[in-house]
């Protein structure tokens, strides 16, 4: 599959979590519900892991990445909680999806040499102006 | 302003992460990635929702782990063979199927200004799904 369609995909699919965990905080703690997720995914992860007889040694530099994005991944979404308990989450929402966006822009074309193309450019500007008009 | 703080520190966080993955899954398989993160995440998050209060558990809301696993396995994927400026913004606009099944299944009023904001995502993916 191309990465176009594998990116449509986790859209679709995060888009739908989303959508259930937004139903859920009317019944349970956020931070409860990001455990959840993350305790399911961690098994989840294991069976396929198990299933697919993958190899789980790494070098001690990709060990080190691997926790610093699981620590940057749980503390980031923990911060965005601790933000919409204090601030309407219409406000919250679009700094936080615009912010994420143009960070990996930006990360992507000073450290990865990806080219920044017009047809980029009036994408990005196209998304960013989406997550306004349907957050705020 | 202490908000803006916090939401300053999600964004630094979330957007340092999606670089270290794409360095990462050039030579790691991507699920090995997850379980790592996982195993960090998993108990650290553990400790900050004690943190913030009692807590009700029900085992069937390990599911959404599962989707969750299935999720970012695409979008793991679609980083080993795309680019992060490209993947990355069409991953984040999940918001979009979001809002559509809130106003599909939750009767979420729709005005012009939504409308609006559909159409861009839309085009958005299509301008980032192009080639460049």
């Amino acid at each position: 599959m191309n990465w176009f369609l594998l990116s449509v995909a986790a859209m679709l699919l995060q888009g739908v979590i989303v959508f259930l965990i937004k139903l859920l905080t009317n019944y349970f703690n956020p931070l409860l519900l990001l455990f959840m997720q993350y305790a399911g995914g961690l098994v989840s992860v294991a069976i396929y892991i198990k299933v697919k007889k993958l190899k789980i040694k790494i070098s001690k530099k990709e060990l080190r990445l691997a926790l610093m994005s699981g620590f940057l991944v749980s503390t980031g979404l923990s911060f965005y909680y601790l933000a919409i308990k204090l601030a309407p989450v219409s406000i919250v929402t679009p700094i936080q999806s615009v912010g994420v966006m143009l960070a990996q822009l930006m990360l992507g074309l000073a450290f990865l040499k990806e080219k920044l193309t017009k047809r980029l450019i009036a994408g990005i500007a196209c998304a960013v102006t989406c997550i306004i008009l349907l957050t705020l | 302003m202490l908000w803006l703080v916090y939401a300053l520190i999600a964004v630094a966080f979330m957007g340092s992460n999606s670089f270290i993955v794409k360095r990462l899954v050039k030579t790691v398989n991507p699920s090995v990635v997850m379980l790592y993160q996982f195993m960090l995440a998993a108990p650290l998050i553990l400790s900050y929702a004690l943190f913030s209060g009692a807590l009700i558990f029900n085992p069937l809301l390990l599911l959404l782990g599962v989707g969750y696993f299935c999720s970012l396995t695409f979008f793991y994927y679609s980083l080993i063979k795309g680019d992060l400026t490209r993947s990355g913004p069409i991953f984040g606009l999940s918001l979009l199927v979001t809002a559509i099944l809130g106003f599909t299944f939750l009767n979420e009023p729709i005005n012009l200004k939504v409308i609006l904001g559909l159409a861009l995502g839309l085009t958005s993916v299509y301008l980032l799904g192009g080639k460049s």
